[in-house]
């Protein structure tokens, strides 16, 4: 059985139970570069936890994420980014808004 | 040392060589380059259990397809594999994260090189250079199980013989 793809909202839940470290992640499906459909989740974390467990914290990011939302089911291949909210602030790029 | 090893000191490097403000080119360069340190990594790992000639041997290398590497880190990336006979195999977790290291920081080289539209921040990079360590890691733990050389000869064979 194939799993339903999740919905901005629900990924907003997740985030809520994610904070302080998780400022809010956004969803956008797509595809990747050879044409696979796919999940891109854009995580911006805040600033202290970037500077101090960015890897822990992006971990338990993608857990999360992997677990509550089933994305091992789906045929969409899931990717995940991450960046800071300086960083966002000062590249202001939409995707990430 | 190397190649991969030192792709994944020049991927370091690139990343922070000009400080707290780098470049896009820097960082973009820092992405690719992370990936092919992993890509390579596993083409060296194959063709060191190569026993022919060197000629061969760089036919071998060659013979590694950017696009068939993803399709069978897709399927190393799970829990189970099909195996040659068709049985399911279980894929120790630590090849389970190269193989999604993989597919990974294909999709973020394809980015880094080729959409001039993304801009890169630290962070980013910096995930990704993380991703790419982890995953030497892991391989150095696990290269020496069956299920990693089933690895590397799947993305030398198109499919498993029926």
């Amino acid at each position: 059985m194939i799993a339903a793809l999740p919905t901005q909202e629900q990924v907003d839940q997740i985030a809520r139970t994610l904070a302080p470290d998780v400022v809010r992640i956004r969803l956008n499906v797509w595809h990747d570069w050879s044409g696979d459909p796919a999940i891109y989740f854009r995580s911006v974390l805040s600033d202290e936890a970037a500077r101090e467990r960015l890897a822990e914290v992006a971990e338990r990011v993608r857990q999360e994420l992997r677990a509550r939302l089933g994305l091992d089911d789906l045929e969409h291949i899931s990717y995940f980014r991450f960046r800071t909210q300086s960083e966002q602030a000062v590249l202001k790029e939409k995707s990430w808004d | 040392m190397g190649l991969a090893q030192d792709l994944l000191q020049q991927a370091e490097h690139l990343a922070t060589w000009e400080g707290p403000n780098p470049s896009q080119a820097s960082l973009r360069r820092a992405v690719s380059t992370a990936y092919y340190a992993l890509f390579h990594l596993l083409i060296e790992q194959a063709s060191l259990r190569w026993q022919g000639s060197s000629e061969a041997k760089t036919g071998l290398e060659r013979g590694f397809v950017h696009g068939l590497m993803k399709n069978v880190s897709l399927q190393f990336g799970k829990a189970t594999w099909q195996d040659w006979h068709g049985g399911q195999q279980a894929v120790p977790q630590a090849l389970q994260n190269v193989a999604q290291a993989f597919v990974y920081l294909q999709d973020e080289r394809q980015t880094a090189d080729y959409n001039n539209h993304e801009r890169w921040s630290p962070a980013e990079v910096q995930q990704a250079l993380h991703t790419a360590r982890s995953a030497f890691q892991d391989w150095d733990s696990i290269r020496n199980d069956p299920m990693a050389g089933n690895y590397l000869l799947a993305m030398l064979l198109p499919k498993p013989r029926p």
